[in-house]
């Protein structure tokens, strides 16, 4: 029994940068539920050219740029509404690096943000819950909490904007 | 509504839903981006945020590598498990290493999806697609016309050379070395002047660089050398020593006085006769190619050498150079230079229990025995026996019993792995029998077989980590996770680090499993017994020398971890002189 050449290059690659590589696609404006269509199509390129991936690039930025590609691509072909608008959006996202985005190549982030998540107060956690784990959307967690709609949404956008200052701030401190 | 408060609005709205917003809400939000590049940092911030949140919590997102597996073999054609295939050629997306696919028991798994046992899959067909790769140059020399060509080359390499003539004196030519990383505040002097450090700057000699509390600077040379420069040291670059002008074949030399602080140097094997030198105060040590620490006081200096060989003379003594093999040390003040065994543990940071071979055992009729390990901060933390279970030659020897850390000792490892939410465990083991089952608990903090934040125990031949996380999806997660197989009854050193999502195991100083599977902090974490070599209701016995027990709340690197074996061999070739006193 033989390893085909690549293959455990291949494995590690994928382990270690599938969480951030969704991230940045879902950064492209993707919408949530394409992501990982998105980026099992990255990966099965990569797969298939495994033997290309250089020595002297970064796996991560060579996957991201395949994930660029399959992205554009999707919006081109697919993209219902605003195709050229969901394209322009895509392009000007690629072209914007964040702080967080520099940091989240750093293999820390999973761990900072549990540890983020863990110091969030119960009622926040209550949030995040509605909003990811039982997929609400802001009209039914509005229903939930006696909230409006737009209060919801607000609340969620200072919980990430929260969660990013606290990662980025335990990131830096990593040595 | 302001103009800023509804592009605040079409925001959230977008990233509540893509699809939400009409063509003409896009190009508002469109035109907003281009023109204000901040905002476009902040909605891409959020995006990132929301997916790796739903990563997080999405139950049916948790799975990508195993949904990838899956479609990989759709794509394939994959024949089903027992259909003979091309088996010369097997692929199965699991994780990396021999931890994960160890780690796959489907009793505890971590989201109930089994991994282990996967048929062997037959390669997939590699196809030629489109991926983004940089274009192929044209090839050099394609003119049309030979002469042409030939004075192009030659008018280019006269005006190359003479632009190397000019750069050779300019600062990019004098730099011996770059800023590759920077963490905190670090100052460059040149001269007067100081610059807060960068990423890229050159250093040249005679810069003095200073790296101010919790700071930390890495530079790297030209030969792919690096030097590491922690927090509250003070460095010098010599001048005069690190440039010999002379076109580009001229060698730049590496010579740098550490007037305080730590500093840690990777060195590649140097040109003969040009080694890089390390100064301080009362040393000066000649590197030829190898790893080594350098730490320097007012009075006292210390090379610590992690691999390779290092020439250390003192200056204060007209001995010659002594050469310090890796595992040791030398430590010179202005009267004396002594060579010994690295200190074990190499680093304390983080230290929340060690139990030293020269740790201090007390009897006395009315407390009995005693061990007295160190605990978080240097307290003392107290060891007593259970059972038969006795402190020998500097180790716990179990023939049926167990040593209780009291709790003071178990209140500060929960508290301080709860602040951190990673663990470290180092000992060195010795095995009686290697079919011992139970499993057969080496060190637990726990209560009961069901009640456990963690134990590394013994299960036949095989070594297990048992270990409690909460993952914020699915609470608590307990995880049994075999490391590896204890190859003989002979003392082997491990360590075992974790923090989530990063779980390494060191066996002898080599690491022998990875792996980022198991995730989740400690928060799920109760308060428990700290025992060595049985449960705290008994039942779990395991037979056998425990000794060098170091528990952190941090994680051990793969350099730290292989130290601290060869330190703790050096330092404790035959167990220890452990101090006893009777009363």
């Amino acid at each position: 029994m033989t390893t085909p050449p690549g293959t455990r290059s291949f494995e590690e690659i994928l382990w270690q940068t599938q969480a951030r590589v969704r991230a940045y696609i879902a950064g492209m404006g993707i919408s949530p539920h394409d992501v990982d269509d998105l980026a099992q199509e990255t990966y099965l390129q990569l797969y298939r050219n495994r033997e290309k991936i250089p020595d002297d690039v970064p796996p991560e930025l060579w996957v991201k740029g395949i994930a660029k590609n399959v992205c554009l691509n999707h919006l081109r072909k697919h993209a219902r509404r605003g195709r050229l608008h969901r394209h322009a959006l895509a392009e000007i996202l690629t072209n914007t690096t964040t702080r967080l985005e520099r940091m989240a190549s750093q293999d820390a982030l999973g761990a900072a943000l549990e540890d983020c998540l863990s110091k969030l107060p119960p009622e926040r956690r209550e949030m995040l819950d509605l909003r990811y784990k039982q997929e609400l959307s802001s009209d039914s967690i509005a229903e939930k909490t006696r909230s409006t709609a737009e209060a919801v949404r607000v609340a969620l956008h200072r919980i990430r904007a929260g969660l990013r200052d606290c990662i980025a701030q335990k990131l830096a401190r990593e040595p | 509504m302001s103009d800023a408060n509804s592009l605040e609005v079409l925001l959230q709205q977008f990233l509540e839903n893509r699809d939400s917003l009409s063509e003409e809400e896009m190009a508002r939000l469109l035109e907003a981006l281009r023109a204000q590049p901040p905002l476009a940092e902040r909605l891409k911030d959020h995006l990132m945020m929301d997916e790796l949140l739903a990563q997080q919590y999405t139950r049916d997102r948790q799975d990508f590598v195993g949904k990838f597996e899956q479609r990989l073999r759709e794509e394939n054609g994959h024949s089903a498990p027992g259909t003979p295939g091309n088996s010369s050629e097997t692929y199965a997306l699991r994780s990396p290493d021999h931890l994960e696919s160890l780690s796959a028991s489907p009793r505890l798994s971590a989201n109930g999806s089994t991994v282990a046992g996967k048929p062997p899959e037959t390669p997939p067909r590699v196809e030629k697609v489109a991926v983004s790769q940089p274009p192929h140059s044209p090839p050099l020399g394609s003119a049309s016309h030979p002469w042409l060509t030939f004075f192009a080359v030659l008018g280019g390499l006269l005006l190359l050379a003479g632009g190397l003539l000019r750069l050779e004196y300019t600062d990019a030519a004098r730099k011996i070395a770059q800023v590759e990383e920077v963490t905190g505040m670090v100052l460059i002097y040149r001269g007067e002047v100081g610059t807060v450090a960068a990423a890229g700057m050159p250093i040249l000699p005679g810069d003095e660089i200073r790296v101010r509390d919790e700071s930390q600077l890495t530079l790297a040379f030209r030969d792919q050398s690096r030097v590491t420069i922690d927090s509250d040291s003070k460095v010098v670059f010599q001048p005069g020593a690190a440039h010999w002008p002379g076109l580009l074949t001229s060698e730049l030399g590496k010579e740098l006085f550490v007037f305080q602080g730590v500093l840690e140097a990777e060195v590649v094997p140097q040109a003969p006769g040009r080694p890089m030198i390390l100064q301080t105060p009362q040393l000066l040590a000649e590197v030829l190619g190898t790893r080594l620490i350098v730490a320097a006081e007012e009075t006292q200096s210390r090379v610590e050498v992690i691999e390779g060989v290092v020439a250390v003379r003192s200056k204060h003594q007209p001995d010659p150079p002594v050469e310090i093999a890796s595992g040791h040390q030398v430590v010179a003040t202005k009267d004396k230079f002594r060579v010994s065994p690295g200190a074990w543990p190499s680093k304390r940071e983080g230290l929340v229990f060690l139990l030293s071979p020269q740790s201090t055992v007390s009897r006395t009729p009315d407390q009995g025995v005693r061990v007295f390990a160190e605990g978080a901060n240097q307290t003392p933390s107290i060891l007593r026996p259970r059972r038969d279970a006795r402190f020998e030659q500097g180790r716990m020897v179990f023939r049926g019993g167990a040593f209780l850390a009291e709790d003071p000792t178990a209140s500060a490892l929960l508290a301080a792995c709860r602040e951190t939410n990673a663990l470290s465990l180092e000992a060195t083991f010795q095995t009686d029998e290697l079919s011992q089952t139970g499993p057969a608990r080496l060190l637990t903090f726990s209560t009961s077989s069901h009640a456990w934040n963690f134990s590394l125990t013994q299960e036949g031949p095989s070594c297990v980590l048992r270990l409690l996380t909460w993952v914020v999806s699915q609470t608590e997660q307990s995880h049994e996770i075999p490391l590896f197989e204890i190859p003989d009854d002979q003392p082997h050193h491990v360590v075992v680090t974790y923090a989530p999502n990063q779980l390494r195991c060191y066996l002898d100083g080599k690491e022998i499993a990875h792996g980022a599977k198991v995730r989740g902090t400690f928060a799920a974490w109760k308060p428990q017994h700290l025992l060595f070599g049985d449960e705290w209701n008994g039942k779990r016995e395991w037979k056998g020398g425990l000794a060098g027990v170091a528990i952190f709340n941090r994680v051990l690197s793969a350099k730290e971890a292989a130290r601290n074996a060869l330190h703790y061999r050096l330092q404790f070739p035959h167990g220890s002189n452990a101090t006893e006193t009777k009363k």
